[in-house]
């Protein structure tokens, strides 16, 4: 990339005034003047942009697509959020989407199956026939993580089981101070999990009783 | 999942609360909410470690290469590229036929005026950042690669690369500059998606110095 070319003006210019350039360009159908803006965009924050990716994805090959990805994306799509004007908001928002599709598309080495018995509860729990069953159940869920769960056993099931990160991640990103770090927690979450979603796997299945470790623990 | 539905706090607030972006009254509210929602709580780490995140690290090349090969191919083409592309095959056939005639009977004339200004001589050794090549847009699937002379130089070879670095192509040639056609190119060469373009000056003793290498424009 020619980033020795880049005009002097280019270099000076605010991460906002260039986005606003950009989106301007892309508007007007000039994309000449969108790239130019992008270009320099992408020579600013490539490198956080693929060590972020890198971070939570753990695989040089797919964080480097998904880098290629999002500056691709700022090119073609810049107004997608058109309510942030704000471009460090705009390339958050971005990566950390495209970031968890691949982790979703399993392009990463991250793990986002639930605990087994986990598992099996939602797995049950989400075979009804009709949308308005399933959307309910999902509800029910929902609710069950946020009623059982006090804020930080939350924040540590969303950070394991949506994210996939590991404990060691989990307890540096929330600074958590105790030896054991999040595991503790995510083991006493899970338990005030199963209990709580044992009713809801009887209800969806008549007659037939949860796994006794749910109830017994 | 609509995030408004769960009253969750966008992710893009988030960033702008962290950037101090955020009116007072709005702060309070997702303060507020963040005391009692854990999954924002687990949001707002995700993206404080993005903001943390450094901009100046050093990244392998091949990493760098495979990031710019697909950006650099978004560049927008040449507005006389734009035009010969949308043409018919039967067309772009004659105009490449045309152009690979006028470059064998050596019609330097057409070259344009500001690749003749490459003509300056640079020293030995001169850092390589300053001594650099000057590829045109590809008109007509032909390309110039020019450059200044380097004192002490007998000759010059250009080379066509992959974007892990490896050597495809290349040519000997004693001055700037060169012409080229895409056409006169192996078909292996061609058919890389992304192609990288560097001058190597070969001195006397044996001695190199090669430009940085610069993306082929974008061939349709």
């Amino acid at each position: 990339m020619s980033e020795s070319k880049q005009p002097a003006l280019l270099n000076e210019v605010e991460d906002d005034d260039l986005f606003a350039e950009l989106r301007e360009g892309a508007k007007a159908g000039d994309r000449q003047r969108a790239w130019q803006a992008c270009e320099e965009l992408f020579r600013r924050y490539r490198t956080k942009v693929f060590g972020w990716c890198l971070r939570f994805l753990g695989n040089e090959e797919n964080a480097a697509d998904v880098t290629q990805e999002i500056f691709l994306a700022l090119l073609e799509n810049p107004s997608r959020y058109a309510a942030q004007n704000r471009f460090g908001a705009w390339l958050f928002v971005v990566t950390r989407n495209r970031c968890l599709n691949a982790i979703r598309d399993g392009k990463s080495n991250r793990v986002t199956d639930l605990d087994e018995s986990l598992a099996e509860t939602l797995r049950a729990v989400s075979d009804p026939a009709t949308e308005a069953e399933r959307g309910d159940i999902a509800r029910r869920v929902q609710q069950s993580c946020s009623s059982e769960l006090d804020t930080r056993e939350q924040a540590i099931v969303h950070l394991r089981y949506h994210w996939g990160l590991k404990m060691r991640e989990i307890t540096s990103l929330l600074h958590l101070e105790n030896a054991s770090g999040a595991r503790t927690y995510l083991r006493t979450a899970e338990k005030k999990l199963r209990r709580a979603l044992a009713d809801l796997y009887c209800e969806t299945r008549p007659g037939a009783k949860p796994p006794v470790r749910w109830t017994r623990e | 999942m609509a995030r408004e539905e769960l009253n969750h706090i966008h992710p893009a607030e988030l960033s702008d609360l962290l950037a101090g972006q955020t009116s007072e009254s709005r702060e309070r509210e997702i303060r507020q909410h963040l005391e009692a929602c854990g999954i924002c709580q687990a949001e707002l780490a995700i993206a404080e470690s993005f903001h943390e995140q450094a901009t100046d690290a050093v990244l392998a090349p091949a990493i760098t290469a495979r990031i710019e090969a697909g950006f650099a191919a978004a560049r927008p083409r040449a507005f006389g590229w734009r035009i010969i592309s949308s043409q018919p095959n039967w067309v772009r056939a004659g105009l490449l036929a045309a152009t690979l005639v006028f470059a064998l009977l050596g019609i330097n004339a057409l070259r344009e005026p500001s690749l003749q200004g490459q003509s300056g001589t640079m020293r030995a050794g001169q850092p390589a950042a300053e001594w650099d090549l000057h590829l045109s847009e590809p008109e007509s699937g032909h390309i110039t690669v020019a450059w200044p002379a380097v004192e002490g130089a007998h000759e010059y070879e250009i080379r066509l690369q992959s974007t892990t670095g490896e050597t495809l192509w290349s040519r000997r040639v004693v001055a700037s500059p060169e012409d080229f056609t895409l056409e006169m190119l192996p078909t292996t060469v061609r058919s890389e998606r992304f192609l990288f373009v560097t001058v190597v000056a070969i001195m006397a003793d044996g001695t190199q110095q090669a430009t940085r290498p610069h993306p082929l424009p974008a061939r349709p």
